[in-house]
């Protein structure tokens, strides 16, 4: 099935196409950038001009289909949900009016799929956690949510590939590395995979299996 | 032997930067880079290095620098006192720099950041095919900000030392005025906002905040108010992007934004206005300017200019 969609300037070096997945990389695209329902491309406007990438792109939307990944891998993370990694535990389950070990079972339920890698180095966007947490962003941010923290807010649910402030809702912590530029591959997660989370006792049990 | 520099203070916040990561947002990973980069061409340029070679970005406080060997540098960007072995030396020229003088960039007395190009360029090893330092992720580059006593290595050449230290005509150099403008065009979300909302983006001067930094520069003024606020799906953003937080308020980004926002971005500042963005100081006032498409590129066009000219003109005949 082709794709619906709309090609949009964002000034005159970047255009961004509403829709689709399946995009062509011409010549003179510096950036690709996937996102929930979108796709931005990020070109060189001494080297293209913004009418010719948005032709470009329409023709790319037109041609592109829908359907699921080619490959999808499966990742089993462990998150070690103890109170010293757990900064939000508590108050989710008051929020939720569920037992903290309700809270965990209700997170490690689902199959999340990674929508796309954003916000920071590494920091995958998942999309799947159960209705019973639909929480907000924390009122303030905190200034420093530790590395490994796995949280979500707003529907989403993300891990912080590193210390980093961050507004969302922190219920333990993996020891998995989500992020390590000298990599081949460096980014543990990419869109399209599906990711499960298990409780582990210690954050040494809580590493990440590729299937 | 190859050359080096020793930092003796870095200031405020140095970074190793060169244009930046490209092909690696995909990752959530900023393209970084040199925040003003036509001040980084430039620097480049003079010194004929390749327009990619990694400089150092300084903020406010400047920096000082010791070349072990004798190199020739050239320092452009922001309006600060620059000295060599305590002598008062011109900015936006090639300067030759004997071998364990120090070089003292001061206070910028207008703009943020300088731009310190060495001849051959700064050797660090590329990370994600880029030398740029991403701060906020602290990778590349140095690996972080750079500190008192750090060694940067240059990048050996095969060719000489020019001997020439050719300038940059003042006319293709900044022109600082208050209100800064910085010329926009229509972003993704333009049709979010009401016409009233347009003229007020467009017909106020704002306040830069303090609260600015690489990753964008926050504007204070006149608040926006719309009931079903300024939120979007997040999607990806550029550099020049003019996001409307929360608030009301804008934020033009900058090279060391975040890969995707949920911000509607009306407006987006052209890429030849960005080196003026990332010149703003906390105080500064700045307005946008509504422009066509073509003015943007006769824009480019003119600002580049000196990017193609041939420096062979040395100062001391200028």
């Amino acid at each position: 099935m082709s794709i619906a969609g709309d090609v949009l300037p964002v000034g005159d070096a970047a255009v961004l196409a509403v829709v689709g997945d399946a995009i062509d990389e011409g010549t003179a695209a510096l950036d690709v950038v996937p996102a929930y329902a979108s796709v931005l491309v990020r070109f060189d406007p001494a080297a293209a001009q913004l009418a010719i990438a948005m032709a470009t792109m329409r023709g790319a939307l037109e041609q592109a289909t829908t359907g699921p990944p080619a490959i999808v891998r499966h990742i089993d993370i462990g998150v070690c949900f103890s109170n010293e990694y757990a900064l939000d535990l508590e108050d989710v389950a008051q929020k939720t009016e569920l037992a903290p070990l309700q809270v965990i079972e209700e997170f490690c339920r689902p199959i999340y799929r990674v929508a796309f890698l954003g916000f920071s180095a590494g920091f995958p966007y998942l999309l799947g956690l159960s209705d019973k947490l639909h929480l907000p962003r924390l009122p303030t941010p905190r200034v420093k949510v530790p590395a490994g923290s796995v949280a979500f807010a707003a529907g989403q649910c993300g891990i912080y590939p590193r210390n980093s402030p961050g507004g969302w809702r922190v219920l333990g912590k993996t020891g998995a590395t989500i992020f390590d530029p000298a990599k081949a591959e460096p980014a543990l997660l990419h869109p399209g995979d599906s990711v499960r989370f298990h409780a582990v006792d210690s954050l040494d049990q809580a590493t990440a299996v590729v299937r | 032997m190859s050359t080096s520099i020793e930092i003796i203070d870095p200031g405020l916040l140095s970074t190793v930067q060169d244009l930046g990561r490209q092909r690696v947002a995909a990752l959530g990973v900023s393209p970084s880079g040199a925040s003003d980069w036509l001040s980084a061409r430039c620097a480049n340029r003079l010194l004929g290095n390749t327009h990619n070679a990694a400089v150092v970005e300084t903020t406010m406080t400047g920096i000082r620098f010791t070349p072990r060997q004798t190199t020739m540098i050239a320092i452009t960007g922001a309006d600060a006192p620059v000295s060599v072995a305590g002598a008062q030396r011109p900015t936006w020229q090639a300067l030759r720099v004997r071998a364990g003088v120090e070089v003292k960039i001061g206070h910028a007395q207008r703009g943020v950041r300088c731009y310190v190009a060495f001849h051959g360029g700064i050797h660090v090893p590329l990370v994600l095919g880029s030398a740029s330092t991403d701060v906020t992720a602290g990778f590349g580059g140095a690996g972080r900000a750079l500190a008192m006593g750090d060694t940067l290595a240059l990048v050996q050449v095969e060719r000489e030392l020019p001997d020439d230290e050719r300038a940059i005509p003042a006319s293709a150099r900044p022109f600082w005025r208050q209100p800064a403008v910085l010329r926009v065009l229509p972003g993704p979300h333009i049709a979010r906002c009401a016409a009233h909302e347009i003229e007020t983006l467009c017909g106020q001067a704002y306040r830069v905040s303090t609260r600015s930094n690489r990753q964008g520069v926050r504007l204070e003024g006149h608040a926006l108010r719309n009931d079903a606020g300024f939120d979007v799906l997040s999607s990806g953003v550029c550099a020049g992007c003019v996001q409307l937080t929360s608030d009301g308020l804008p934020i033009v980004l900058l090279a060391e934004h975040h890969t995707t926002g949920g911000y509607a971005v009306p407006f987006v500042v052209i890429a030849a206005d960005i080196p003026d963005a990332a010149q703003l100081r906390p105080g500064d006032s700045v307005r946008f300017s509504r422009v066509t498409l073509a003015d943007a590129s006769a824009a480019l066009t003119e600002k580049t200019q000196a990017l193609r000219e041939d420096f062979d003109e040395p100062a001391a005949t200028r």
